[in-house]
């Protein structure tokens, strides 16, 4: 007897939500996909790389060397060790907290970073400073692991030949050739000397270069930053206090500088939308590619980056702004210019309620445009302040590499950065570097730069080191040390402050002159000091100093320089940042795994190009016989060029294309088709092609570390960008090769079928209809009782019956309801939870067969007109494809309180508990998968291997003789066969001690952060016997704590907490009337609901009529009714009564 | 008739007896090791680094638990003593008892004195020392009569179900914090204490259940996460 479950199908017309375009053209290889538990090739053992005979040799060996001790039948003896002396504060078991900040381009995040033991283990954002909500964004959340990264460099390296061959050297040699160094250029003035720094926000750095420019007053001082912004002055925007918002080819959402803040303020602007006052902000996005800004955008205009210029001017002559700089061509398209005029109008309307953003990398003159778009619509002062220059200009990297071209540098410091990585493509500048006489360089891993300099130093990372700096809206932060330098780094402050001549600091020092220079009170002032400097250090942050925003007077770049209009048949090439920054993260795994939020892309960059593009260039968008391999050799490394390719899903073989620039760079790269992306427009991610100095001498190969996580992950597209071109580059020639490359994508892994799973509506719907989400779907059916919606299934679970009498009132019932009208789809809860929960990285083979164990993940569905039936809409018909709506829909387990795995468990591993939690007893996981295969939503994550224990490199198979990316098992070793034991020693110091570290054959799941559940519960038991009577309120206080994904949300969009408690943020979010269950009608009873989705549009612009218009509401009658479906004589469908028991059939 | 059976159907009865008399003789090998205190650890007793006599210090002296242990009420875990705490008093008493030189040498050197484990929770089990003792469960229910033991060895079995029994009816075992006696021990650290006189643990626990609304998780999450 099996029982099948036919979910309602979707109405022929109307709108459409579709994850990919396998799904849009619903192939049967997608159809598969949605019935199978896991994709394909999941639940084998590693396709073709390992054959069930290799498989028996390799197992035979194991448990012979097993045999050889029987030392595993007694368990060891296990030791206590506890400190000799006491440490101040430390409480064995007990987390401690610290408030720190991270420094980060355009200014630093606030940090309060737990530790357990003196490791740090997790960041969270620092909820006392005011504007950043306590949360954090995923580079936030990822700092803890490159904090442990075992490839960082950890000694002190000489060249002999650079490049080739070096030699380890100590601290002290170091020290006493840079006195000798120091000596010679104090007496020349410092000719000769210049320091390559990337820009920053320290005011202490700001102040010991001063110093150094006293004394060394012919010293040279560059900055470079591949991202830095273009604009003239730096602008802080509150978004929240903005009614229309206009972003032009700026992902303020996504990857710009202080998203924290960004994203916070917007989302604020969102939330308005309530019973008070119902009005919600506006956001009108002009871009190139598909951004998360675009996704959230009511309107979306898609150009080519080169053409913001020209619908700047435009929109500036629209609202009337004054003394535009440089002379734009003028669109002649009809669509646009009415866009632009309806624009403005809807600007001209909400003067000093609106806001005009335009992304970093656009041309200078672009952003004068903006400042004066701004300046006319009133804004400054009120939604956008420009902040004042505080830091002194420094000489480009242009500037630097001009001198040494001219022999004038004879000794240059590159502190930190990773300039011959990302430095401009015209400047060559790691063939610049070698002309150099000395070249030492401060970084944390021994990298590109590296290989051209003669001394690397290893840096301490920012956890590591004392420091300073200001936020992004310019408030002073502190940044204190959690741990001292594990593979003996300095901090580029000491470095400097070296050279400067101050005294050797041994703490805090130079922040504390700069400090008291700050705040006026004077180092020597004793206890006055004491208390300030301890206050500042103890609270992260400065309360009553920030820098005071200019006024209406920030000064213009007078640039002019403008980009050529794109002609038809060329491309531009459009360069973007990714999951990991310009590259700096390049090492981290779990930036490296993390789902690009839009295009679901992992482990690798890829060339974005529209449907329609692609059409033009012959590239049939991913079918099923694309699966001929033919893995170039150059470009992806030795990995992929020996590893076979097992027999996986052709749908991960992607074509390739050959790039070429006007300045004749070409690069061979795999593409991807982008719905959504403007036509003629190229785009790809920066940061990925990482090299690692690899020495010529083997034996040295223990003084650098290879890059383990980045080797042989994506292309170096900065070999195509230039320094005039940072954001684009016109008139690029595309041509497709007879290529592919695998690309592991996770769009339409755990792709859930039924719908209604996201909803939408438009603002006017909602003001109509404010239950407009029980219109959609099948939640009609749902029967009705007492309660409204999908809280009538009668819970039918009896482990314990939670909607009966057993159930106990006073004991908390944990909801969590997620509002997709202010998630922006960020993906920091995935990090978040990655790094709370001990969830491994399986690596790109792994993702290829869909063994990504992110718990949370982020569905992103596209929206389009549905095709009309007759059609064969196949995706190369791209009419459908070219312009989609979108939306993001965080996934975790929904702890069902019918929840269909905990019935077919056969161990009892996964049950419910009094709480309405769907837990997990590990230990008890027999790894059937089960659970798995019954859950609708593909919520739970199976470790097909031992992931945390791992080796992150491919290593050659001791029995097999083959080279792979095979999980080996804890007697795997790259020091040798037998003797290398799992995971680095230095990732464990990361874990969460709170949660189990789960091993191979165990599922896994969310389970709303158990542990926290349980130590805020812990909490108040001790607080109830504070008298030592032990009769106080054991009541835990409402909404004490929070969930990982919940408290790095800088959205505030995931609420959780105790629905029983009147009082929590939870009940209220419960009982807003866009809430919906996902799958509701299944009966499942969901813990975790949603709120629907509104959209603002402006029906005067074109197109608005689909904005938001959704056409999946509830048919009584559909015509088309689904097979099987239960039905009355007369009536319409129904559902049957009790969710679990459902359609019958036999199978 | 053609034979049913082939010929190798002979040779399966004695091999299926040969499997049969190997695993016979297995099975009180596995009885005698997995069936025994030994296996469970109930009366795992390893020498220490240090022969500290919890039965002089606890029983004679009078020292409170909570002296050498002393995050227990807030914490997790309960710690081991730093060598400082025995510093405290051993830099005036006994200070050449050639037994305590292990103290001695942590203390001048900083290396820190390897105690056995006695009682070890696995990896997936978060007990928590502080959620029971601030709640009316004593030591002694756990580790047994510390006070009187010379070397400390493991006296429950500290398996699941032992602990279950606990959770699933407190009343048992719960006792009052605040001192049943004027001037006397909390119940919780006084490892001899007993229920005062004319009344009996049955009715003081359920008495504490009910006024301490104490529901002890049953559930996996209490323990396993």
């Amino acid at each position: 007897m099996k029982r099948i479950f036919t979910h309602p199908k979707a109405p022929a017309t109307g709108k459409k939500y579709w994850r990919s375009l396998e799904e849009f053209a619903d192939t049967p290889e997608f159809r598969a996909r949605l019935e199978r538990e896991f994709p394909q090739g999941a639940a084998e053992l590693e396709g073709t790389e390992v054959t069930r005979r290799g498989f028996m040799q390799f197992m035979g060996a194991s448990i012979a060397l097993a045999g050889l001790s029987l030392t595993g039948c007694r368990r060891p003896e296990l030791h206590a060790v506890p400190y000799s002396k006491g440490v101040e504060w430390q409480v064995p078991g007990n987390a401690l907290h610290y408030a720190t900040s991270m420094p980060r381009r355009g200014g630093a995040l606030p940090l309060i970073a737990t530790t357990y033991n003196g490791r740090p283990t997790k960041l969270e954002g620092n909820p006392n400073v005011p504007g950043f909500n306590g949360s954090t964004d995923l580079f936030g959340q990822s700092a803890v692991l490159d904090l442990y990264d075992p490839d960082r460099s950890k000694v002190v390296l000489k060249a002999r030949e650079r490049g080739k061959d070096y030699a380890e050297a100590t601290w002290e040699d170091f020290w006493e050739e840079f006195a000798i160094l120091k000596r010679d250029y104090l007496k020349k003035g410092g000719d000769g000397l210049a320091i390559l720094a990337e820009p920053s926000t320290s005011p202490t750095r700001a102040r010991i270069r001063t110093l150094l420019q006293q004394q060394f007053p012919k010293l040279l001082w560059a900055e470079y930053d591949p991202w830095a912004s273009q604009a003239a002055v730096q602008n802080v925007y509150d978004f929240s206090k903005a009614d229309v918002i206009v972003a032009l080819d700026c992902d303020f959402l996504g990857t710009t500088d202080g998203t924290v803040q960004t994203i916070a303020g917007f989302a604020a602007g969102r939330r308005r939308l309530g019973k008070t006052q119902e009005t919600m902000s506006r956001l009108y996005a002009i871009e190139g590619r598909f951004s998360l800004t675009g996704g959230m955008a009511d309107h979306r205009l898609r150009v080519p980056s080169s053409a913001i210029g020209s619908i700047a001017a435009q929109l500036a002559a629209a609202v009337g702004a004054t003394g535009a700089g440089g002379a734009f061509a003028i669109s002649s398209d009809a669509t646009v210019n009415t866009w632009i005029t309806e624009l403005g109008k809807d600007l001209a309307n909400a003067k000093g309620r609106s806001l005009v953003v335009c992304g970093s990398q656009q041309p200078a003159a672009v952003h004068d445009l903006v400042a004066q778009i701004n300046q006319a619509l009133g804004n400054v002062g009120v939604t956008v302040k420009p902040l004042p220059t505080f830091f002194a200009p420094a000489a480009s990297l242009g500037d630097l590499s001009e001198q040494i071209g001219q022999g004038t540098i004879k000794t240059l410091l590159v502190l930190g950065g990773n300039p011959a990585f990302n430095g401009p493509a015209d400047l060559h500048f790691s063939d610049v570097l070698p002309q150099v006489e000395q070249v030492i360089r401060l970084g944390l891993y021994v990298d590109e730069t590296s290989a051209a300099s003669t001394t690397h130093l290893p840096a301490a990372h920012f956890l590591e080191s004392w420091g300073d700096s200001l936020a992004y809206d310019g408030t002073y932060l502190s940044q204190q040390p959690l741990i001292l330098p594990l593979y003996d780094g300095m901090s580029e402050l000491a470095l400097l402050a070296d050279l400067a001549g101050l005294p050797k600091a041994k703490g805090a020092e130079y922040i504390q002159d700069t400090f008291a220079q700050i705040t006026g009170v004077a180092t020597n002032a004793g206890q006055a000091f004491d208390n300030a400097w301890r206050e500042f250090v103890h609270d992260g942050f400065l309360a009553d100093k920030t820098l005071t925003p200019l006024g209406s007077s920030a000064p213009a770049s007078g640039q002019t320089a403008t980009p050529k209009p794109l002609q038809p048949g060329e491309y531009e090439l459009n360069f973007v940042l990714g999951m990991i920054d310009d590259g700096r993260y390049a090492n981290n795994g779990w930036l490296q795994e993390l789902p690009d939020p839009v295009s679901k892309l992992t482990w690798d960059n890829a060339l974005y190009l529209s449907p329609k593009t692609a059409d033009a260039l012959g590239i049939v968008i991913a079918t099923a016989n694309s699966n001929a391999l033919d893995l170039p050799n150059t470009d992806i490394g030795p990995r992929a060029a020996t590893l076979p390719i097992p027999d996986v899903d052709p749908m991960t073989a992607f074509p390739m294309v050959k790039v070429t620039t006007p300045d004749g760079a070409s690069m061979e790269l795999p593409v991807l088709v982008a719905p959504g992306q403007a036509d003629q427009t190229l785009t790809i991610a920066v940061g990925w092609g990482r090299a690692a100095l690899k020495l010529t001498d083997e034996a040295k190969a223990n003084l650098t570390a290879p890059l383990r996580v980045a080797d042989s992950t994506g292309f170096n597209v900065y070999q195509l960008r230039g320094t005039s071109t940072p954001g684009f580059v016109t008139g690029v020639k595309i041509e497709k090769i007879d290529k592919t490359y695998p690309l592991a994508i996770t769009q339409e892994h755990n792709s859930m079928e039924g719908r209604g799973l996201v909803r939408e509506a438009t603002l006017d719907k909602y003001h109509e209809d404010p239950t407009f989400v029980q219109e959609i779907g099948w939640d009609k059916d749902i029967p009705q009782g007492s309660k409204t919606g999908f809280q009538n299934y009668e819970s039918g679970y009896e482990n314990p019956k939670l909607n009966s009498a057993t159930y106990q009132p006073d004991r908390p019932a944990w909801g969590m309801v997620i509002d997709l009208n202010t998630c922006v789809g960020c993906s920091a809860c995935v990090v978040a939870c990655q790094a709370e929960n001990n969830i491994p990285i399986v690596g790109k083979y792994q993702v290829i067969r869909g063994r990504e164990m992110h718990w949370i993940r982020n569905d992103r569905y596209f929206a389009s007109d549905n095709p009309p039936a007759s059609t064969d809409a196949r995706p190369t018909d791209s009419s459908y494809l070219d312009d989609p709506q979108m939306l993001i829909q965080p996934l975790a387990c929904m702890q069902c309180e019918n929840a269909p795995c905990e019935p077919v468990c056969p161990v009892n591993a996964t049950v419910h508990n009094e709480e309405g939690l769907n837990v997990m007893a590990y230990n008890r996981c027999i790894g059937t998968r089960y659970c798995a295969n019954n859950c609708p939503y593909k919520a739970r994550r199976f470790n097909f291997f031992n992931y945390n224990d791992r080796p992150i490199q491919n290593v050659q198979l001791p029995v097999l003789g083959q080279t792979g990316e095979l999980y080996l098992g804890p007697l795997a070793g790259r020091d040798g066969p037998l003797t290398y034991k799992g995971s680095p020693e230095s990732l464990m110091l990361q874990k969460n001690p709170n949660v189990s570290v789960r091993i191979r054959g165990v599922m896994e799941k969310c389970t709303y952060c158990v542990q926290r559940i349980e130590e805020a519960k812990i909490t108040q038991l001790r607080k109830s016997n504070e008298s030592g009577e032990g009769s106080g309120d054991i009541t835990l206080p409402t909404d004490s704590f929070k969930v990982a994904c919940q408290q790095v949300c800088p959205a505030e969009a995931i609420v959780f907490g105790n629905m029983n408690d009147p009082n929590s943020k939870v009940t209220v979010a419960k009982a807003d009337e866009r809430g919906y269950g996902l799958l509701a009608y299944l009966g499942t009873r969901p813990r975790t609901s949603y709120l629907g989705r509104v959209r603002n549009p402006n029906m005067a612009m074109p197109g608005a009529a689909n904005v938001g218009h959704t056409s999946v509401f509830h048919e009584d009658a559909p015509a088309d009714k689904p097979a099987g479906t239960p039905t009355t004589s007369n009536g319409p469908a129904r559902l049957p009564m009790n969710g679990l028991n459902l359609e019958e059939s036999i199978g | 008739m053609a034979n049913l059976f082939p010929k190798a159907t002979n040779v399966v009865l004695l091999k299926a007896m040969a499997v049969l008399a190997v695993l016979g003789g297995l099975a009180p090998l596995g009885v005698w090791y997995y069936f025994t205190p030994k296996y469970s650890r109930v009366g795992y007793q390893p020498v220490q680094p240090v022969a500290f006599q919890h039965d002089l210090h606890v029983g004679q002296l009078g020292l409170d638990c909570r002296h050498c242990h002393s995050y227990v009420e807030i914490s997790g875990q309960s710690n081991f003593p730093a060598t400082q705490t025995c510093m405290e008093c051993h830099q005036q008493v006994q200070q050449n008892n050639p037994k305590l030189q292990p103290v001695r040498d942590s203390w001048t050197t900083g290396k820190p004195i390897a105690w056995v484990k006695i009682h070890n929770v696995p990896d997936y089990a978060y007990f928590n020392h502080s959620a029971h003792v601030n709640r009316g469960v004593s030591c002694v229910s756990c580790h047994g009569k510390v006070n009187e033991m010379s070397v400390v060895f493991q006296d429950k079995s500290q398996s699941m179900g032992w602990c279950l029994q606990c959770h699933r009816n407190p009343e048992e075992f719960v006792r009052p914090i605040a001192a049943t006696t004027p001037g006397g021990k909390s119940p919780i650290y006084d490892l001899d204490w007993t229920p005062p006189p004319g009344t009996s643990q049955p009715e003081l626990g359920q008495k504490l259940v009910k006024d301490w609304k104490i529901n002890p998780p049953k559930d996996c999450a209490g323990c396993h996460r």
